[in-house]
C-alpha cells in the first residue's frame, strides 16, 4: 500500500518537485524498499536518458523552404509578373499583343458597319400597288404623287454647276446602296434574284431603283426631238404610266416595242438606246424619263419589264453600265410585272 | 540514497524573450528579416520537439515549417501575452495534432516506401548522432537504442507523450508545458508520472 503512493510520487521526487515533507515520506520509504529503491533508479536513468539524446536538427535549408513555401503560389500578381516582367524582353510581347487587339477590333467594327448598310439597301420610292394597276390599265394617280415626290429631289439640289449637281447625285445614290465601292459584273449578279437572298429585297409594289454609273464618254443627253421638246415644255417629270399619254410615251412605244427580238440600237454608246435596248429583249417597255432642268441631263429611267425577265433585265444592265448597288431580290413571287427606275451617275 | 535530478534547462524562454520582444516587434514594424532571424533562432529546438512527437524525420520537416508559415502569418497579431516560445510550441503542437489526425499521415504510416524498406521512421542519415566511439558494433548499438527510445515514446498516449518529451526532452517546466498545452499542472504531473513509468517498463533491461 505504502509502495503505491511512493510510486506515484517518484517522478516528482526525481524531478526535485515534493515538498519537505513528502520528500523525506519517499526517502525514508526508499531506505527500506528495494524494489521502490530499483524502481526510482531506472525511472532516473531513464530520465537522464531522455534528457541526454541528442537534439536532431533541422535541415540546411529550413529557412529557404520556408521562404519558397511563402511565396505566393498562382497568384495574380505572379501570372502579370510571369507575363510582362523582364521588360525588356516582355515589352514587344505587350505591344504585339496591343496591335493584335486593335487589328481585331477594326475588323469586326468594319463588319458590323458593312452589316447595317446591308440592311438599310435598297430604297424605292413608289406606292405599293403601282404595278398592279398599271398591269391592270388602271395606274393614275398613283404615278403622279411618285412623280412629285421624285421632282422634288432635284429641286432641292443647288444649281452649282454639272460637276457638284452629278456629284450630290452620286453621293445620294451612294447612301442608298449597299456597297458604293462594289462593282458588279454580270457574272456576279445573284443566280436567282426571284428568291429570297440575304443582300436585299424590293418593297414590294414598289418600282425596284438601280443605280448605274454610265462609261467615259456616253451621254445621255436627248438625243431625239421628242425628248427635247418634251424636256423644254416638262422639265420635272416626263410621263406617268395610265395618264394621258404624253407624245413621249408614245413616241418611246413606237420606238420601243414591248416586244422580243426588238432592234438593235445604231450607236451602242448611248446609254438610253442600250436601255431600249435591253428592255426590248426583257420583252418590256419604257414608261417614262425625267431630265434634270438645269443640266438638262437624263436623270431617271423608269421602265417596266416582265418579273420573269428581271434577272436577265439586270445582267444586260451590267453589261452596258456600271451597276453601283446589287439589284434587290423580289420579294413578292406573284408578280407578273415590275418597274425599275433607272438612276444614271454620270463620271466626272 | 539517490539525489534528484535537477534538470538544465535547455532553451529557458523567459531569458529569450527580450530579444524574441525585439524580433516581434521589429517584423511588427515591416522588418521582414527579423522574421528569419527569429526562424535561425528557434528553428532546432522546435524540430526536435515536432521531431520526437512525430518519429518521422520528413513529417517532422513538413510540421516545423508549416509552423513557422502559421508564425509568419499570424506575427503581427501577437500581442505578447505570452512568452513567443510557448506560442511557438503551442502552435507546434496543434499542427502535430492535426497532423497525426490527417488521413494521409495515418495512409503513410500504414505503408512502406520503395526507398525505405525499413519504414519512414527514424532519423534522417545526414542527421545522425555522431558516435565518439568510433565502433561499428557501439555505433549500431546505439542507434537501436536511440531508436528503442523513440519508438517508445511514440507508442504513449498523446497527453503522455507531449508532457514527456516537453519536460524530459525540451526541459520545459510544469508550469510552461500547462501553458502551451492549456491544462492544469496535477494533470501535466500525473501524465508526467504515468509517461515515466510507462516508458520504464517497455525499455526496462533494453538500454
Amino acid at each position: 500500500m505504502e509502495c503505491a503512493r511512493i510510486k506515484d510520487l517518484l517522478s516528482e521526487y526525481i524531478d526535485g518537485a515534493l515538498g519537505a515533507q513528502a520528500r523525506a515520506t519517499v526517502e525514508k520509504h526508499i531506505a527500506a524498499c528495494k524494489g521502490c529503491k530499483e524502481k526510482l533508479a531506472s525511472m532516473s536513468a531513464l530520465v537522464e536518458k531522455l534528457g541526454s539524446l541528442e537534439p536532431v536538427k533541422a535541415p540546411a535549408d529550413f529557412l529557404e523552404e520556408i521562404h519558397e513555401r511563402l511565396k505566393p503560389r498562382f497568384s495574380f500578381d505572379r501570372i502579370i509578373r510571369k507575363l510582362f516582367t523582364p521588360f525588356r524582353i516582355k515589352i514587344p510581347l505587350k505591344l504585339a499583343a496591343a496591335a493584335t487587339m486593335a487589328i481585331l477590333v477594326f475588323y469586326v467594327f468594319s463588319i458590323q458597319q458593312a452589316d447595317k448598310t446591308l440592311l438599310k439597301a435598297p430604297v424605292i420610292s413608289a406606292p405599293k400597288d403601282i404595278a398592279a394597276k398599271h398591269s391592270a390599265g388602271l395606274g393614275g394617280p398613283v404615278l403622279k404623287e411618285e412623280s412629285k415626290r421624285d421632282v422634288h429631289i432635284p429641286e432641292e439640289t443647288e444649281p452649282k454647276g454639272l460637276k457638284s449637281e452629278d456629284l450630290m447625285t452620286a453621293r445620294k445614290s451612294m447612301t442608298k446602296t449597299v456597297k458604293p465601292t462594289l462593282r458588279m459584273k454580270p457574272e456576279q449578279l445573284p443566280t436567282d434574284l426571284e428568291k429570297p437572298s440575304s443582300v436585299a429585297f424590293d418593297r414590294a409594289g414598289e418600282p425596284i431603283e438601280l443605280a448605274v454609273l454610265l462609261k467615259p464618254g456616253v451621254t445621255s443627253r436627248a438625243h431625239t426631238p421628242y425628248l427635247e421638246a418634251e424636256s423644254a415644255s416638262q422639265p420635272e417629270i416626263d410621263a406617268g404610266v395610265g395618264q394621258k399619254e404624253s407624245p413621249d410615251t408614245a413616241s418611246f412605244k413606237e420606238k420601243a416595242p414591248a416586244k422580243k427580238g426588238y432592234p438593235a440600237p445604231r450607236h451602242s454608246e448611248d446609254t438610253l438606246s442600250n436601255i431600249e435596248h435591253i428592255t426590248g429583249l426583257a420583252e418590256g417597255r419604257v414608261l417614262s424619263l425625267k431630265h434634270n432642268r438645269q443640266s438638262k441631263r437624263l436623270e431617271f429611267i423608269d421602265v417596266e419589264i416582265p418579273a420573269k425577265h428581271y434577272r436577265s433585265f439586270c445582267q444586260d444592265l451590267a453589261s452596258i453600265a456600271e451597276l453601283r448597288s446589287t439589284p434587290p431580290a423580289l420579294s413578292d413571287k406573284e408578280r407578273k410585272t415590275i418597274q425599275v427606275r433607272i438612276k444614271l451617275i454620270f463620271p466626272e | 540514497m539517490s539525489e534528484p535530478i535537477m534538470k538544465e534547462k535547455a532553451i529557458s524562454p523567459a531569458d529569450l524573450s527580450e530579444e524574441d520582444t525585439a524580433l516581434i516587434t521589429a517584423f511588427q514594424v515591416g522588418d521582414k528579416a527579423a522574421f528569419d532571424k527569429l526562424v535561425l533562432k528557434h528553428k532546432d529546438n522546435l524540430f526536435n520537439t515536432v521531431y520526437r512527437f512525430l518519429g518521422d524525420y520528413q513529417e517532422a520537416n513538413d510540421c516545423a515549417q508549416e509552423t513557422f508559415i502559421k508564425v509568419f502569418k499570424s506575427l503581427k497579431k501577437f500581442r505578447f501575452e505570452s512568452a513567443f516560445s510557448t506560442w511557438l510550441y503551442r502552435i507546434a503542437m496543434n499542427t502535430c495534432k492535426n497532423r497525426l489526425k490527417s488521413s494521409a499521415y495515418r495512409w503513410r504510416k500504414r505503408t512502406v516506401p520503395l526507398e525505405n524498406p525499413e519504414g519512414s521512421k527514424g532519423i534522417n542519415p545526414h542527421t545522425e548522432i555522431q558516435d565518439d566511439s568510433q565502433s561499428p558494433v557501439n555505433e549500431l548499438e546505439k542507434k537501436d537504442r536511440l531508436e528503442l527510445i523513440q519508438k517508445a515514446i511514440n507508442s504513449l498516449p498523446e497527453g503522455q507523450n507531449r508532457v514527456v518529451v516537453l519536460h524530459d526532452i525540451q526541459g520545459l517546466s510544469y508550469e510552461e508545458i500547462a501553458d502551451i498545452t492549456g491544462q492544469k499542472l496535477g494533470t501535466i504531473k500525473s501524465r508526467l508520472a504515468r509517461g515515466r513509468l510507462a516508458l520504464r517498463n517497455k525499455l526496462e533491461g533494453r538500454i
